[in-house]
């Protein structure tokens, strides 16, 4: 897995590439805690080069989600692949405000 | 009607779980499955061999995950057997997915992930060894 961080506005974005597999939550972790300790309120997650997601992978999504409910902010994702938008979708984690289209998308979303 | 199976030998460590995926996907590409059933396969291995290794033995000793896959026309078979205590992954708990996300618990979405992924799946418990089976039709 790699990543790629970046910043619109007050927007983070975080991209994500590759397999996110057990031990590549373990990274993604690491690159969510400093944005949220850093204040971060409003997170894009685009996932268009993400091939895999497991159980692992969606749970540091719900936390990273979670925190930034607290902080009165927002997690959205984007640009799934079919087969991701399948886990999504039996995870309970598609609802309308939270996966978008598109990267634009998302970032109009938040 | 053409048959091949694989079988992989798994130690109780997380760090071998990747070389061990790497080898269902290359068996797996060599028979043209498609890139869905390659998908769910993986899941299925990682999610619930991650769940054996976490909470199946009761001690700090190596333990064996014996891998058995059978491929057959339009038809993956993934057979899972270890000697850890007794779990029968069939019987656990739905999480509960409308709640919001902030008061969702986190346990049991691995298994309820392969559940909804597989066409069908068989537990049983044999000579002190938990054997599951998963089945996938396409």
């Amino acid at each position: 897995m790699q990543t790629e961080t970046s910043k619109v506005d007050s927007i983070d974005v975080v991209a994500i590439s590759g397999r996110l597999d057990p031990a590549a939550a373990i990274e993604l972790k690491k690159v969510f805690t400093p944005l949220l300790s850093a204040g971060a309120t409003k997170l894009v997650v685009d996932m268009a080069a993400v091939e895999y997601i497991g159980s692992a992978g969606l749970r540091e999504l719900f936390f990273a989600a979670k925190s930034l409910e607290r902080a009165g902010g927002k997690l959205v994702c984007c640009s799934l692949q079919p087969e991701v938008q399948r886990i999504f979708d039996i995870a309970g984690f598609s609802i309308p405000y939270q996966v978008f289209a598109t990267r634009d998308e998302a970032v109009k979303g938040l | 009607m053409k048959k091949t199976e694989l079988e992989v030998r798994l130690g109780n460590d997380y760090a071998e779980l990747p070389r061990m995926i790497d080898s269902v996907e290359e068996f797996l590409q060599s028979h043209d499955a498609p890139s869905a059933i390659a998908y769910k396969a993986h899941l299925a291995l990682e999610e619930m061999c991650t769940n054996i290794i976490k909470y199946g033995y009761d001690d700090a000793n190596a333990h064996e995950i014996l891998i058995h896959l059978c491929q057959e026309p339009n038809r993956l078979t993934i057979r899972l057997e270890d000697d850890g205590h007794e779990f029968n992954p069939l019987s656990s708990a739905e999480p509960d997915l409308d709640k919001p996300l902030a008061e969702r618990p986190i346990g049991g979405l691995g298994i309820h992930l392969v559940k909804k992924s597989m066409s069908a799946l068989d537990y049983r418990r044999e000579n002190g060894r938990n054997i599951l089976e998963m089945r996938l039709d396409y």
